[in-house]
Formats: C-alpha cells, sequence, structure tokens
C-alpha cells in the first residue's frame, strides 16, 4: 500500500512545491549555517589541539623575580617535570603605532614554534614574527624589522600554542595584535640585546614547564614557594593558551542547539501542513480505516514526505557546507583575533550524523506527537469530520461587532498556525537577540572602555621608584583569581588613595567593605551588601570582602581598597606601591617596570571586539529575520488556504475583496502585534539570562540593557514585515473564486 | 446465517440529549443475499450498518459475522476483521484526490493477500478506459465506480453500503445497481445496502425496515426484478 501511497507522496510534493521548497530551503540553510559554524568551530579546535601537541605545550608557567639557580632546575627536573626559560623583554617600538613587541629567544623543547611560513632564524639578524602581528602591520618573510637599533630580517612568520590568543597581560580582556607581537631571535641575537642596554623594561624571568607522568602543578608549586615567586599560572588558567578552543565551545553548543530548536520548529510547521492535509482528508482517511487500512500505515505515509524533504534539504545542506564554501567568512574572525594557522575545514563525523539523522528525526517525532490524535479518531468519526471548528466551538464570545467576532473564531480555528506564528517569531527574535547582546556588549565595551579610562598610562611596577614621580598616582594592585561558570579570571584588589583623580571611587576605611567595579559585578553576579571570596593562588589565601558600593567601571575586574588598608592586610609597608598613573610617559628605570599599559591601547582594544564580531551579527540578523518571514508565510498561508470554501462561499455572497481581506488576512495583525509585544521583551530578558553562559570565558563586564528605541525599531521592523507578508498573501485571497464552493470537493 | 445481529441496543448522548437510536434490533442475512435496510430519517439504519462494520460499537446484545462476535473486539482485531472481511462503499466516494483511478483502487489491494484481479475489475465496472484518470476527471457516477471497485478488490466476503445511490442520478443509480447485482451474483458477495430509494427494494433478496430503533417489517422476495429493469430510481 505504501508503494501506491509513495506516488502521492510525489504528487502533493509537486502540488506543494512553493511550500515544501520554502521549507526545504530553510532546512538547508538552517544545516548549512550549523555545519559551517559548528564545523569551522570543530576545525580551529582540533587544529589547535594537534599545533598544542606537535608544538609540545607547556602544562603550566611560573614567573620569578630572580632566575633559578642550577640546582633549583636540577631538583625540579629530578622531580620528573621538565623546565624551560623562556625570559623575555617587552619592548615598545619607536613609532607608538606599532606598539609593543614581546622579545623571546627560540625556545628548545616546551611551546616551540609552528612558522607558518618562511623557517626559524639561523643567523642573528634574522627573526620569527608572530603571524598576527605580521598581519596587522603588513609584514612578510623578507621584510625586515627594526628595534633597539639593530635591522632584523625576517626569516618566517609563526605561532606558538602558549600564545594562542596573544594577550600582553592574561589580565587583558581583549588582544589586540596592532599593538602587540611576539618576535623570536636567535639565542645569540637575544644574548646581544639583552646586553645592548636597550632594554626599555626589565627582563620577565619566565619558565615554562611539562609534568611527567604522575605529576601534578602543586608539586612544583609547593617546590617554589622558598622562592620569590611573581606569578604562577597553570595552563587551564591561563587565557592565552586555548583561547580560540574556548572560544568555540559556545559556538559548538549554540550551534547545536539552535539547529535544535530550529528543526523543531520547522518541523511544527510542517504538522500544521499534514495536520491540514488530514482534515481536508478526514472522510477519505475515515473510508480507509473502514475498510481495515490501520493508523499505522497512515501514519507512515503522512510523515514520509516531511521526513523525504527534511533528509534531503539536511543532505544538501550537509554537502553544500562540506565544500567549505562560506566557512573562511566564518573562520576569518578567528583568524583575525587568534594567532594560530590557518586549517583545512573538515567536518567531523558526529556532524555528517546529526546533519541527516536531526531534521527527520525531530521533524517524525513532532509529526507523530501532533499528528497521532488526529489519526486516532474512530472511522465514523472521522468519515463525518467531526471534530472540526472544537476550538471555535468551546468560546463563547459577546458582543455585535460582526467583524471582531469573525477574526476571533477565525484566529481560534487556526490556533495551531497562530501558535506556530508566534513560536516562529519568538525563536527568530531568540537568534537575533544573541546577534543584538553581542551587538549592544561589544559597543558599550567600547563606549565604556572610553569614557572609564581617565588616565593616559599605566605603570605597573616591579620595584617602586624611591619617590613617587611628579604628576603621577600612586597605586596598589595585588592580582587575585575568582571562577565563574568553570573559568577563572584574574580580578585586581587596588588600593588607592582617596583623592586620586583617576578613579572616582571611596573606598573608605575598611578592610572587609570594598568597592567593587561594575565589570566585576556583572560577571559575577554581586550585588551591594554581598559577599565574595577571591583566592591569591601564589600563596593559596582566599580573601573575603562585602561589597560596599558598585562603581561604574567596565575596563577590568577591580576590588578598589583603601592603600593604606590595604598595605596593612597585605603585610606591606606604609609607602609601598606598585603602580603608577598618569598623564603622559614617564621617565622612569626599565628595569623597575613591570608593564605599560595605555588608554589608548585600551580603547583600541575594546573596539576590536565590535570588528570581529559584526559579520556574525549579520548573519544572525538576516537569519533571523528569514526564518521569521517563511514561518510567518506558510502559516497565514496554511490559515486561508483552510479557508478556501469559505472564502469562496463569502465572495457568492458578495463580499468585496478589501472586505475579505480584513475577515481572513488582517486579523493576523492583532496576533503578530499582541506577539510581538509580549514576545520581544522576553526573548531578551531570556537572552539575557543566557548570554553570560554564552561569554563565559570572556573577561568583560555585561552590560547588555538595550535602550527603548531598540525595542520600538524591532517592533517597527516586525510590523513592516507582517505587512510585506500580507501585501503577498492578499494575491492568494484573490486566488478563490466564487466558483469554488460550486466544485465537487474532490 | 452470516449476518446474525441479535437485540441489538446503541444510544448516544447523556442526560437532556440521550437518543437510543437502536432498541433491541434482530437481523439475520445468509451468505451471498442482498439485503436492503430502509426507514425514514433517525431510524437506526446507518447506525446498524456501522456497528456491523465494526465502525462503532454496540452498548448490549450480539453481532456475529461468519459466527465471529465482533461487540467488544478490541482497535486491532476490529481492524483485522474489516480488513479481512468488510468492504464498504458511501454515498460520497471519498476518493483519494491525487491518486488515478487505478491507484485508489489499489491502495485496499494490498491489505489482502487474495486480491481480484485489477484489470478484470476494471472492466468488469466499466472503469478500464479512465483507469489513469484522477478522481476530478471523473463523473459522480464513475467516481462511485471507482469506490466500489476499492471496495471490492480485496474481495470482501461483506459488501456494506451506505446510500451508494444518494448522490446520483437516476440512470448513474441504474448502472451502479446492476453492477452490484452483477458482483453479487459474480462473487457471491453477502450485501446490505443502506438506502432511502424505494426501488431497490425490488431487485434484493431480502427486505428489513426500521422505525424507531426497531425492526418494523422484513420479508423476502419471492421474485426479483433485475436492477436494469427498475423504475423511478
Amino acid at each position: 500500500m505504501q508503494k501506491v501511497l509513495r506516488k502521492r507522496v510525489f504528487r502533493n510534493l509537486k502540488k506543494h512545491f512553493v511550500r515544501y521548497f520554502l521549507l526545504g530551503v530553510m532546512i538547508t540553510m538552517g544545516i548549512f549555517l550549523v555545519v559551517t559554524i559548528v564545523g569551522s568551530a570543530e576545525t580551529l579546535t582540533r587544529g589547535t589541539e594537534d599545533i598544542a601537541e606537535e608544538t609540545n605545550l607547556e602544562d603550566g608557567e611560573f614567573e620569578v623575580f630572580t632566575p633559578l639557580a642550577d640546582k633549583d632546575i636540577d631538583i625540579i627536573r629530578d622531580m620528573k617535570i621538565e623546565v624551560e626559560e623562556q625570559f623575555f623583554f617587552d619592548y615598545q617600538l619607536d613609532d607608538e603605532a606599532d606598539g609593543t613587541i614581546r622579545i623571546f629567544k627560540l625556545r628548545d623543547n616546551i611551546n616551540k614554534i609552528h612558522c607558518v611560513s618562511g623557517s626559524e632564524p639561523v643567523k642573528k639578524n634574522e627573526l620569527v614574527l608572530e603571524k598576527r602581528y605580521a598581519y596587522e602591520h603588513d609584514l612578510k618573510v623578507g621584510d625586515s624589522l627594526t628595534f633597539a637599533g639593530v635591522t632584523y630580517t625576517i626569516s618566517g612568520i609563526g605561532v606558538t600554542s602558549d600564545y594562542d590568543g596573544p594577550l600582553k597581560e592574561v589580565s587583558d580582556t581583549a588582544c589586540n595584535s596592532k599593538c602587540f607581537g611576539l618576535v623570536f631571535l636567535t639565542a645569540d641575537a637575544y644574548e646581544d640585546f639583552r646586553n645592548s642596554g636597550k632594554a626599555q623594561k626589565a627582563e620577565t624571568l619566565l619558565y615554562t614547564y611539562k609534568l611527567g607522568d604522575g605529576k601534578n602543578d602543586t608539586d612544583l608549586k609547593d617546590y617554589l614557594k622558598e622562592h620569590e615567586l611573581v606569578s604562577f599560572l597553570e595552563r587551564e588558567d591561563n587565557p592565552r593558551i586555548f583561547a580560540t578552543k574556548n572560544d568555540k565551545v559556545v559556538d559548538i553548543e549554540v550551534g547545536i542547539i539552535a539547529g535544535i530548536i530550529l528543526f523543531i520548529l520547522f518541523g511544527y510547521v510542517i504538522s500544521v501542513f499534514v495536520v491540514h492535509s488530514i482534515e481536508r482528508e478526514s472522510s477519505i482517511i475515515g473510508t480507509l480505516y473502514s475498510m481495515g487500512v490501520t493508523k499505522k500505515d497512515l501514519l507512515r505515509h503522512y510523515i514520509s514526505l516531511p521526513i523525504v524533504v527534511t533528509f534531503i534539504a539536511g543532505l544538501i545542506g550537509l554537502l553544500l557546507a562540506a565544500t567549505g564554501v562560506m566557512a573562511p567568512m566564518i573562520a576569518e574572525s578567528s583568524y583575525l583575533y587568534f594567532s594560530i594557522p590557518e586549517f583545512e575545514f573538515r567536518v567531523p563525523a558526529y556532524l555528517w550524523i546529526y546533519s541527516v539523522v536531526c531534521p527527520p528525526v525531530l521533524t517524525a517525532i513532532v509529526n507523530i506527537l501532533v499528528i497521532n490524535s488526529k489519526l486516532n479518531r474512530t472511522a465514523l468519526s472521522l468519515i463525518r469530520n467531526e471534530v472540526k471548528q472544537k476550538n471555535g466551538k468551546k468560546v463563547k464570545l459577546k458582543g455585535k461587532d460582526f467583524v471582531r467576532t469573525f477574526r476571533i473564531r477565525q484566529m481560534l480555528r487556526e490556533m495551531r498556525s497562530t501558535i506556530a506564528v508566534v513560536l516562529g517569531m519568538f525563536l527568530a527574535l531568540l537568534v537575533f537577540m544573541i546577534g543584538v547582546d553581542c551587538y549592544i556588549l561589544c559597543s558599550n565595551i567600547a563606549k565604556d572602555y572610553d569614557a572609564d579610562t581617565k588616565y593616559e598610562y599605566m605603570y605597573t611596577l616591579k620595584y617602586p621608584e624611591e619617590t613617587i614621580p611628579e604628576d603621577t598616582e600612586s597605586a596598589y594592585a595585588y592580582t587575585c583569581r575568582k571562577s565563574t561558570a568553570g573559568y577563572s579570571f584574574d580580578v585586581v584588589i587596588l588600593g588607592i588613595d582617596e583623592d586620586n583623580k583617576y578613579f572616582d571611587v571611596k573606598p573608605g576605611k575598611s578592610r572587609m567593605n570594598v568597592v567593587i567595579s561594575s565589570a566585576f559585578a556583572e560577571k559575577f553576579g554581586l550585588k551591594k551588601g554581598e559577599e565574595f571570596v577571591v583566592t591569591d593562588e601564589e600563596k593559596e589565601i582566599k580573601y573575603a570582602f562585602s561589597v560596599k558600593e558598585i562603581t561604574p567601571f567596565s575596563t577590568g575586574f577591580y576590588i578598589f581598597m583603601d592603600i593604606d588598608e590595604m598595605r596593612d592586610m597585605m603585610g606591606k609597608s606604609d609607602d609601598y606601591y606598585n603602580v603608577l598613573f598618569s598623564d603622559k610617559k614617564l621617565d622612569i628605570d626599565p628595569n623597575s617596570v613591570y608593564s605599560i599599559t595605555s588608554r589608548e591601547d585600551i580603547v583600541k582594544g575594546a573596539s576590536v571586539f565590535t570588528e570581529l564580531m559584526m559579520p556574525m551579527i549579520y548573519v544572525l540578523s538576516i537569519a533571523s529575520s528569514i526564518i521569521f518571514c517563511v514561518v510567518m508565510y506558510l502559516m497565514m498561508k496554511v490559515m486561508i488556504d483552510r479557508s478556501a470554501q469559505n472564502i469562496s462561499l463569502i465572495k457568492v455572497f458578495g463580499y468585496r475583496r478589501k472586505e475579505v481581506k480584513k475577515l481572513y488576512l488582517d486579523g493576523n495583525f492583532y496576533v503578530i502585534a499582541i506577539g510581538a509585544l509580549i514576545v520581544l521583551p522576553l526573548s531578551k530578558f531570556l537572552m539575557n539570562e543566557m548570554f553570560p553562559f554564552m561569554i563565559s570565558n570572556v573577561a568583560c563586564g555585561l552590560n547588555i540593557k538595550a535602550p527603548v528605541w531598540f525595542f520600538a525599531v524591532t517592533y517597527a521592523v516586525i510590523l513592516a514585515l507582517y505587512f510585506v507578508i500580507n501585501k503577498i498573501l492578499v494575491r492568494r485571497l484573490d486566488a478563490f473564486t466564487p466558483a469554488e464552493i460550486l466544485k465537487n470537493r474532490e | 446465517m452470516y449476518v446474525e445481529v441479535s437485540n441489538v441496543k446503541k444510544s448516544y448522548g447523556e442526560g437532556g440529549s440521550y437518543v437510543e437510536v437502536l432498541k433491541g434490533v434482530f437481523v439475520g442475512v445468509e451468505q451471498g443475499e442482498m439485503c436492503v435496510i430502509q426507514g425514514t430519517s433517525g431510524s437506526g439504519k446507518s447506525t446498524l450498518l456501522n456497528c456491523i462494520g465494526g465502525l462503532d460499537d454496540i452498548d448490549s446484545g450480539s453481532c456475529k459475522i461468519d459466527g465471529l462476535e465482533i461487540a467488544g473486539l478490541k482497535k486491532d482485531a476490529l481492524s483485522d476483521y474489516r480488513r479481512d472481511t468488510l468492504g464498504f462503499i458511501f454515498q460520497f466516494y471519498n476518493l483519494v484526490p491525487n491518486l488515478t483511478v487505478r491507484e485508489n483502487i489499489e491502495v485496499c489491494r494490498f491489505l489482502t493477500k487474495n486480491p481480484l484481479d485489477m484489470d478484470e475489475l476494471l472492466t468488469t465496472l466499466g472503469l478500464k478506459e479512465h483507469a489513469d484518470k484522477f478522481p476530478s476527471q471523473l463523473s459522480g457516477g464513475q467516481q462511485q465506480r471507482t469506490a466500489i471497485a476499492r471496495a471490492l478488490i480485496k474481495n470482501p466476503k461483506l459488501l456494506l453500503c451506505d446510500e451508494p445511490t444518494g448522490a446520483l442520478d437516476s440512470n448513474t443509480s441504474r448502472d451502479i445497481l446492476v453492477l452490484l447485482e452483477t458482483i453479487n451474483k459474480k462473487y457471491g458477495t453477502t450485501m446490505l445496502i443502506v438506502t432511502h430509494n424505494n426501488s431497490i427494494k425490488n431487485m434484493v433478496h431480502r427486505v428489513i425496515y426500521l422505525k424507531d430503533g426497531l425492526i418494523s417489517k422484513e420479508y423476502t422476495n419471492s421474485e426479483r426484478i433485475p436492477a436494469r429493469e427498475l423504475e423511478d430510481l
């Protein structure tokens, strides 16, 4: 029997080609986007993992004030822990626009360089330049780079896994390769630079390590406690390492889940068509039942077309995506942000299965659930088509306004389609809100960073100057860690004087009650009066505080304290400080400087976010608009089709085109207008709740408040799209002639 | 008796809307007989047919078809009973609009292991030249013939017809009745025909009148008039 009915499947497909074509295109597009986005994320994730393996990525790193003695290194090695010196200098290039380069010597065994072009230097006047910095400054193999009076030839462009995310400081929010890059010199050239006296700052004494079997980070940390440890950073806590992979976790999760939600929505939309067919063919089904045809036979028949369409659509989407046609565009933002080689786009096996299984299976499940009850009726009830207009009959409507009553009845009759339209609008808006929240966050970051950074330079000092330089504000900064949603972030406790002109903060004389930055409060969900704990991982001490006040400060996770209270808490002398804020560049001993952060770097870094996210924001906005339009068009069309007989009938009565439109089409305006009023704020609210989890690995605040005009504009766009669809569907109303009612239904 | 209906009662609704449609009906039809059930609107004739067809369950009594008690049968068993034993013809043909005549018939052909020969059936029913047409390309009579062919293809032992000529003109009705007569003779199919049409009673073996849910009259025709000679159809 299925063989005969199969012929009907193809005829149905032909008859409703536009409907299934649009849905097929949507599913193809959905799979194409999911496979491209998730596939790109997987390609980057697996690619960076392979590179980490190939280049022998560190298990962690630590910085000390004085170099480890040979015997210390021997002891560590005896502990079956491989340790490698990876000292570096930060050097501000002559042209400020060129930013700072971090100068390393070539690595021996840990964090080896992976050259994407050229090769490692063999001569003293050669170097490998980090890929992102080279790109931003348009430098290629064979070009030259001059610093500290020496001109070097670029022998290779490369990446290292310990700078996957090329952050200058681990506490930085964003990478900015216009202002920061790495260079790798030969050991001799590095030695020459060290001895040249041209260094602007003290050498950073950083060691990287690889743990032997059965060893853990604590073993090493315990040993190093006796040394002057500046920092100890395990691989998992280092935001530079696997930055790409961590960034892509969200893409993978969101992509997969968004795809599933989308397929359920389309499955539901399809089920509306199927239910429409079943209701129209109710008496035929009843007749077939009366002859002994079973529900199972018909269920199989009715879901076969949706399954075939969704399967083929999914397969086409997969094959299109597998060509990698859009992968470079999707991955481009990552290649323009992270320091990684370009990987060949590959679709993992699970995505192949996902693409060909998810759309048909979800469609089948949704359809079986929805249409099962429709087919569950008795043969007699189907022959008599008894339950038609059940929804409308239940509701008693008062009032004499015929048009209003008619529209409500029509809406109740078409409740299933109405739900699908509102559900489609809701899901489309959810997708849209991902892009909106990204945009609002990025633009707020750019705006807030500019407004909140009042100093021009921040000098983090290794050794404080004997006297505080003129026109500067001194402060005491100490970095602790705090975790949220599985990610650990640097939190800076900043001791400041009450009259510090760069911070509008009055911490008060308390060690317990502190002022925190708004970014910190947003990220960790802290409110005034709440207590929280941060951890000093080097000393393994926890500090508990209470939020006295939240100050608008977006550029980092800060805890503001009175400097004297902080000195007291940390056991420092009454005049200790390690940070200087200034309006101008300071002339201080480079050896005493740990790092310099300029306002320009901060503001530039913030604007990078918006540039990076714009392509994704466009894709999401367009995709959500298409989803909304297609679902609205299909559902409104099915509502009209279901009323074909009635429309013809009222035309026979003498109703004019405008009146028919008023009765059968314009009532949807209220569905859209009222639906949008509900789902617009609801989708924003839900996305605001979900968004922090999507960017749980990003060290920034969560200012995602949207202005009122945004809601007004979005609402206006929704109504505008409705009117476009309405205009298109008027033609459909015209297609039903009064003669329709006279035709034999069969 | 091939069809044995004993003291069947059937009611609908509750409280104020309670209606007892069948109040204790007894019917017996021999194998191979053509039987007409007549009565006024609301007398219970369609309900009786639906109960015999297992489309409606009975409140009490017994309904045996070829010895099988169908009262109380579960859904699957009822489905099997209909599949193996019954053919149904309704006033409205209920053909699948986007299947051709042949395909509409084939839908039910697969319900049995021993279907009738498709071409022979198409010829018998005068549908041979219309086999590849869609229902919308057929006249009412041709559509009803297709519906009959669909019911007959699985070679049912019992054919239940609910107003088979109700939507047809006089000449077409006659054609359909001739056809039913031919089938009855050719395949020995037992037939129960519910109809308002008074002339049909003359062509069948047995006539049953229903009134207010009870059999008011029942008789067998000693002489039958061939369908093609029926008047006032």
